[in-house]
């Protein structure tokens, strides 16, 4: 029988107000539990019904429903020296609403008589550009606004050069379909999950990956391609001290590290989706020099995994533990306990 | 304007699109955690005034098996593409002053709001500003705005090829975007709220029928430095607008740089009544420089289909009587043919290129190199793309090098961006004005009609007026991508290409000046216009008969 993706995870805690009191949230097994709420339950189905719901029960809420949303591998963590700055208090104000904007929010848009800019359109941005544009959009501009007078052409090209020159030019084509205060909410409530620690922000990202990792990816391939590819390639630059540029990653099923050949500068990386949940997330990835490939025996504080210690080689079996606070916030750090 | 192309394009090529994208967003991300973090100015000691100011303004300171085949060359691809074509970027132009100067303005905007506070926060402002950039804590364009804008150009790209879905597209730049800011490398900027807001205000394409008759009135307006030289060009009557479109010439007046802060629209009232004693008011829309001023008289209420006539006047000068009922404006019927949407793309590039060359400096940027190697990396066009190998003659004949379509055999130019070229010194247009009134049926989205055409000896202009439905992109480079390329061929066979010079966009409404090059033919007779979009094409010939130049 397969071990679950979180066995090589230790329980993790971390402490939130909630109700004027600090309570926990705990991470164990792979389940999120909030012990200050033994109601949760009941709470979360009231919650659901309209009712108010505790903090702590409002990031039970929101972990289950993002422990398979892709965002958290845009948004979360690349290596452990990823730090991320964003917290409750962006999510705050996203979730608040343009309240108080309108009515201070600078006109937007080009100087009378300038041209329009030709930046790109981004959808649902984060933080103040968010809250600004719903603040904008409820004004509307007045015909005219964005009127440029004979003469345009030459200013627009002197926007292009600035644009080429600093690589700002275009466009953006506008969105379909999706609800912006839905996905500002989800924003939010993702940020406040985030902001619970790097070790939450790891097993959230392993809950993710796990998640997609047991059916064919689909749609989604190119956004798990590129989640492997921005944690994968770091790990092997670290591991070979290359720039992770040099790294070319990919999802396979065969787990390797080659050389590029061809006389090509490089390394080849693949791996399986899995790789994230169940080496990278865990802090497995590198071990004394060594790059973990795969585990073997998954638990916790001790696994055995398959390594390698050099591009092309065969991975060895190691013995590995993990060392410090098993409730620490911060990630775990492995040693080879046996060859 | 050229035709033809490749099959559309297929699932491959599309998840090839996607994961090209997603990969360059990592590696911008991680090229970008290489800078150090932006910081906000402390506003600690800052009035009260300064910090709910700085609080309300936008951020001042600078704001499995089968993947495995296609994805593992690609990345190399990927990587390599982007140290190629980046290679060629220019420096930034002083980003610093710039963003400087928007903090220092915005935020005395702001604080000018606040009641009794602007004389102190001023002050404070300047303090702030000049101790943040001693500091180097307001920070502009950078490593991340710089990737970030690298991955949105694309995405816009693909998008316009349809190598990826629009909501696709957008979250991968939203994703890049977000996991900036949420580690401190980026602060948003206070365009993104412009271009939703007018995203948002792209309604619908008029519901009825759009009427456009040609006019052809000169009328003078007074103002204070003179009588405004006007030709009223066509009444374009819609369900949802009323215009009067006009080209005109500002009166010869000293102080040209102050001029064209004057506004000189003011002067420019009009009325009309119908005949049913309905009376409307007109306000002037449109732009103008130091001697030459277009536009649009817009009327409210809008009047009714049923009114038989219009008598408008403007200014002080008699009324001009506009026959409704009965008229036959010149319709435009719509060729069906769709493009293959990257052969479409790369021929709206080389258009695009084509169109702006004549601009010094802007051939480069229209290009869009990235994209193009982008294309070719993930296998959605060939060497052997009919559209590549022109855009390949063009580059080879105006004389520029481009990596991008090395090892592309040239095609033949086509005729119109050959007659273009062969014709691009000449400076023999007539001086005049001649009224058009063309309807355009809809296409890509758009409704467009041509009022007027304005005729100098080394260009000329057409005046446009525009709805933009609710599905359109926004331009990618000086605008042009809002409207299907527009081409002309006169009766005596030159060919010419138009580009936006001028207008104005609000509420699902545009009025635009396009630039015609080369100018037209002195012994031309009439215009055959073309309006070429992915959804097909569509050409009307109007006779030119040219007034004297307002």
């Amino acid at each position: 029988m397969t071990a679950p993706w979180w066995a090589t995870f230790g329980p993790a805690e971390a402490t939130r107000r909630c109700g004027g009191l600090e309570h926990r949230l705990r991470w164990e097994a792979g389940r999120l539990t909030v012990p200050d709420h033994p109601e949760a339950e009941g709470e979360l189905v009231l919650g659901a019904l309209g009712g108010d719901q505790p903090e702590c029960i409002r990031l039970l809420r929101a972990w289950g429903e993002h422990t398979d949303d892709l965002d958290v591998l845009m948004l979360g963590p690349r290596s452990s020296a990823d730090t991320l700055t964003a917290g409750s208090r962006d999510a705050e104000q996203l979730r608040r609403g343009p309240a108080g904007w309108a009515s201070h929010a600078p006109r937007p848009g080009p100087a009378p008589g300038g041209v329009i800019p030709g930046m790109p359109l981004t959808w649902g941005s984060l933080w103040f550009s968010t809250l600004r544009s719903f603040a904008v959009n409820a004004r509307g501009p007045s015909r005219g606004t964005a009127a440029y007078g004979p003469g345009h052409a030459a200013r627009a090209t002197q926007m292009a050069r600035l644009r080429a020159a600093r690589g700002g030019a275009h466009a953006f084509m506008p969105g379909t379909g999706q609800d912006p205060d839905r996905e500002l909410a989800r924003r939010a409530e993702l940020l406040d999950l985030l902001e619970l620690g790097p070790a939450f922000q790891f097993r959230l990202s392993a809950a993710v990956a796990a998640a997609r990792s047991q059916h064919d990816p689909g749609t989604a391939r190119p956004a798990l391609a590129a989640a492997l590819a921005g944690r994968l390639a770091p790990a092997v630059a670290a591991w070979l001290h290359i720039n992770p540029d040099d790294v070319s990653c990919s999802i396979g099923v065969e787990r390797a590290i080659t050389e590029q050949g061809g006389g090509r500068k490089g390394i080849r990386a693949a791996m399986p989706v899995s790789w994230l949940s169940e080496v990278w997330a865990p802090g497995l990835a590198l071990v004394d020099g060594h790059l973990v490939t795969g585990i073997i025996r998954a638990g916790f504080p001790d696994a055995d995994v398959l390594a390698l210690e050099a591009p092309g080689g065969e991975p060895a079996a190691l013995a590995v533990q993990c060392q410090g606070d098993a409730s620490s916030s911060q990630l775990p750090r492995w040693r080879i306990t046996a060859p | 304007m050229a035709g033809g192309g490749q099959p559309r394009t297929g699932g491959d090529v599309r998840e090839r699109a996607e994961t090209y994208l997603r990969l360059l967003a990592e590696s911008e991300l991680r090229r970008a955690l290489g800078s150090p973090p932006i910081r906000r100015p402390g506003l600690a000691t800052a009035s009260l005034p300064l910090r709910a100011a700085y609080r309300v303004l936008p951020p001042a300171a600078a704001l499995a098996a089968r993947a495995a085949r296609p994805l593992d060359p690609l990345v190399r691809r990927v990587l390599a593409t982007r140290e190629r074509v980046q290679g060629r970027a220019l420096p930034a132009a002083s980003p610093a002053a710039r963003w400087a100067f928007g903090a220092a303005s915005g935020l005395a905007a702001a604080v000018s709001t606040s009641v009794g506070a602007a004389g102190r926060a001023g002050w404070q402002v300047r303090r702030v500003v000049r101790g943040g950039q001693a500091a180097g804590r307001f920070h502009g364009p950078g490593p991340a705005r710089e990737g970030l804008d690298r991955v949105g150009r694309l995405a816009s790209d693909f998008a316009a090829a349809e190598l990826i879905d629009l909501a696709a597209a957008e979250s991968i730049v939203d994703g890049l975007e977000s996991a900036l800011a949420a580690r401190s490398r980026l602060e948003p900027r206070r365009a993104w709220a412009m271009r939703r807001g007018i995203r948002r205000q792209r309604g619908s394409l008029p519901a009825g029928r759009v009427v456009a008759i040609p006019l052809g009135h000169a009328v003078a307006v007074q103002s204070e430095d003179g009588p405004i030289q006007l030709a009223l060009l066509a009444l374009v009557l819609a369900p949802d607008r009323a215009e009067v479109t006009v080209a005109g010439r500002l009166p010869a007046v000293p102080g040209g740089e102050a001029r064209q802060r004057r506004h000189w629209s003011e002067p420019l009232r009009a009325s009309a009544t119908d005949d049913r004693g309905a009376r409307y008011e007109a306000h002037f829309t449109g732009g103008w420089d130091q001697s030459r001023i277009d536009g649009a008289l817009s009327f409210r209420p809008i009047p009714p289909a049923q009114a038989r006539w219009l008598e408008v006047s403007v200014g002080e000068t008699d009324t001009v009587r506009v026959q409704l009922a009965g008229s036959q404006p010149v319709t435009a019927d719509l060729d069906e043919e769709s493009a293959d949407p990257v052969e479409h793309f790369l021929d709206s590039r080389a258009e695009r290129f084509l169109r702006y060359r004549w601009l010094h400096g802007a051939g480069g940027a229209a290009v869009a190199p990235e994209a193009i190697a982008a294309l070719r990396e993930i296998g959605a066009v060939s060497p052997a793309s009919p559209a590549l190998r022109r855009l390949a003659a063009l580059l080879r004949r105006l004389g520029s090098v481009s990596p991008e379509v090395q090892g592309v055999p040239w095609a033949e130019l086509p005729e119109p961006w050959a007659s273009v070229l062969d014709s691009q010194d000449a400076a023999d247009g007539p001086v005049g004005v001649s009224p058009l009134a063309v309807v355009f049926p809809e296409i890509d989205g758009t409704r467009c009609v041509l009022t007027g055409l304005r005729s100098e000896p080394d260009s000329a202009s057409l005046q446009l007026t525009g709805w933009l439905g609710p599905a359109l992109g926004w331009p990618s480079f000086a605008d042009e991508a809002t409207w299907p390329s527009v081409w002309a061929r006169d009766s005596a066979g030159r060919w010419h290409i138009a580009a936006q010079n001028g207008g104005g966009f609000g509420g699902g409404h545009a009025n635009l000046t396009l630039r015609l090059t080369p100018p037209i033919h002195p012994k031309a007779t009439s215009l055959e216009i073309t309006l070429l979009g992915k959804s097909g094409r569509a050409a009307a010939t109007v006779p030119l008969a040219w007034q004297d130049m307002p």
